[in-house]
This record gives structure tokens, sequence and C-alpha cells, in this order.
């Protein structure tokens, strides 16, 4: 694989927009608990930064947004050019919206118990009950893992330090939730994207 | 005369004019109206477009820049002459409110938009990369007795 992060991210994606692990798209023939339906949360439209005011209305609500921010090596601090593979830590945030707000019913994505006309002055309960279903289901192994990985190979998702939300104005909150992803590559790849 | 009819023939005479305009080729721009409507939340996966619904105004409005702030969305023939992403603003109309034999009622001209649905102005013209542009709303003002002004900004394309 040459594009790493791609690769990475669309893991991420499928888990958490895409519905791996769901009875559609099902592991070693085995659907998940802790995994997500498919389009339960949708990827910002043209990958645009939630907090953009020019972020369209109705695509807002569980829109999803990943950023990395960073990588280190993971294997004491060196990772010897003759080892294979070669471990990795990256960070990554992912971020989520929702609308709330007496005018924004009809721009609310309301999940099978939801009601818009409830859910929009629900705002800090949605968002943080959307981030608890990201993490536990990017921390599951059996989501983040694939047996055909072959380079690069998540290893591992845990959430690291406090989910955030904050009130963007307009009727739109987002949070922010960092993300510790291990993973390994191929050292005789080149990598070159 | 009725105050109902007395406000068709203001608005017919006010319409009478702006088809004038439009037929002597004053009006560059073409304005269409859509509706977008899916199948689940616009964007999201497995999500299919129903149905496009969409009218061109007419006669064609007035259509005029109205601010040209930076944003995400810009882009269009701005974009190609500077490389700088401006989320251009214009002022669309005035357009003849609805009358018997023409105009456009606020739910047509500002249809409402929905976590389902994609509701955008599509600017096709002289000042607009070929094809058409996308706009979404800004700001309807239908304080005036007989017309409508639309307030759009560059959107997603």
């Amino acid at each position: 694989m040459a594009d790493i992060y791609l690769a990475l991210r669309t893991r991420i994606e499928d888990i958490v927009v895409n519905g791996r692990g769901t009875p559609s798209h099902p592991i070693n023939a085995a659907a998940l608990a802790k995994s997500i339906p498919i389009g339960r949360f949708r990827n910002a439209v043209k990958n645009a930064p939630l907090d953009d005011r020019d972020f369209p209305a109705g695509s807002f609500d569980r829109s999803i947004r990943l950023d990395w921010l960073s990588i280190e090596d993971d294997n004491g601090g060196v990772n010897n050019p003759l080892d294979d593979p070669h471990y990795y830590l990256a960070r990554a945030s992912v971020s989520t919206a929702v609308v709330y707000g007496p005018e924004m019913a009809p721009f609310v994505d309301p999940t099978n118990t939801e009601l818009a006309v409830n859910s929009v002055v629900e705002a800090q309960e949605r968002i943080f009950g959307d981030v608890h279903r990201i993490a536990r289901a990017l921390a599951c192994p059996d989501l983040i893992r694939d047996p055909s990985d072959t380079d690069p190979v998540p290893l591992s998702c845990v959430r690291e330090g406090l989910t955030t939300a904050r009130d963007i104005g307009g009727g739109r909150m987002i949070s922010q939730t960092v993300y510790s992803f291990r993973f390994q590559t191929n050292n005789a790849d080149d990598n070159d994207p | 005369m009725s105050y109902d009819a007395l406000r068709d023939v203001q608005r017919a005479a006010a319409d009478a004019g702006r088809m004038a305009a439009d037929g002597a080729g004053a009006r560059s721009t073409s304005v269409r109206v859509v509706v977008e409507t899916y199948s689940g939340p616009v964007d999201a996966p497995g999500v299919t477009l129903l149905s496009t619904v969409g009218f061109d105004i007419s006669p064609r409005p007035k259509v005029r820049a109205g601010g040209s702030p930076d944003g995400y969305f810009g882009g269009g023939t701005a974009s190609l002459s500077s490389g700088v992403l401006i989320a251009g603003q214009y002022a669309i109309g005035p357009v003849t409110l609805a009358y018997t034999g023409g105009g456009y009622t606020q739910e047509q001209l500002a249809p409402a938009g929905g976590a389902t649905k994609r509701v955008y102005y599509l600017l096709d013209g002289d000042e607009f990369t070929t094809g058409g542009e996308k706009f979404r709303l800004v700001d309807a003002d239908a304080t005036r007795p007989h017309q409508m002004t639309l307030i759009v900004q560059r959107t997603e394309q």
C-alpha cells in the first residue's frame, strides 16, 4: 500500500460511516455489537471543516471529520531500519456535529428512537452519545483490525484524553476527540504515494 | 376594484416591465431554483437521489454582486482568475410575487430545506462557470408588497 494515511483513514471511515461489522458488512461472517449502522454518520461534505460557517445545514447533523494531528515512532523510540515491520503511533482528531435549536428540527438526522423535535434541545446529550458510540467502535479490536491487512496494518485505536464539545453558534455544536492510532508498516515498501 | 384585483394589476404591471427587460436581453444570467430530495440524510452512505425538481425564474431577474467573502466553498470564475476562494454573494431580484397569470410565491422562491433535501440556486450566464454554479440561500427579503429579493452565496458544487 503506497498511501499509508489514506488506507488508515479508509478503515476509520469504514467503521464510523460505512457500517463495518454490521449485518450488511460482517467481518468473518459475524456482525459485531459495537459496530455502527451504515448511514448513522456521514463524512463532512467535500471534507469541509465542520466549523466553517458556510457548511450546508442539510449536511451538518452527524457529520464527522478526521484530521491527522501527529505521528511518532512506536518501537522504543527508534525504528531500526533493518527491522521489519515498523511500528507507529498516529494521533487523529475525529470531530462530530449536531444541530440544535427550535427552528432546526428539519435539519436533524434522527436515529431510530430519536424525535427531531426533542433532539433539538438535547444537543449535548446527542453529541456525547455519538462520541461514546464512535469511541467504543474504534476501540473494538475486531473492527479496527482485519486479517487481510498487509501494509499498513492497523493495530489499535483508543481515545486519548478528553472529548470536548463547543458551540460554534447558529444552532451548531461540534465535538473533538483525539485518538491514538497504532499501526505497522512493511519496511520493504517504499511508501511512495 | 377589490384589493386582490388591485394587487394583481400592480404585480402584472411590474412583471411586464421585467419581461421587457428580459426580452431586450438586459438579463444575462439565468436563475434556476432546484430542490433535490434524497432517500435519507444528504451525503450519507447508501442514500440515493429520489427526485430533482426545479424551475427557471421567468422573466430572468436582475442578478448583481453583493459581497465577496472568502470561504471553503468559494471558487468559480473568481477563483479561476485569482486563485482566491471567494464565496461570492449575489442579490437576485426583484422577482414579482404571485398574481393571477404569473409571478412566484415565497414558498416557490425559497423552498424549505431539510436533512433529506438539498436546495440550491443554479446561476448560469456570463459571470458564472459554464453549466452554472450552485448557490445557497442566505436571505430572502419579501418586505416589499409585490416583489421579493433573494440573497445567495456560493456553496458546494
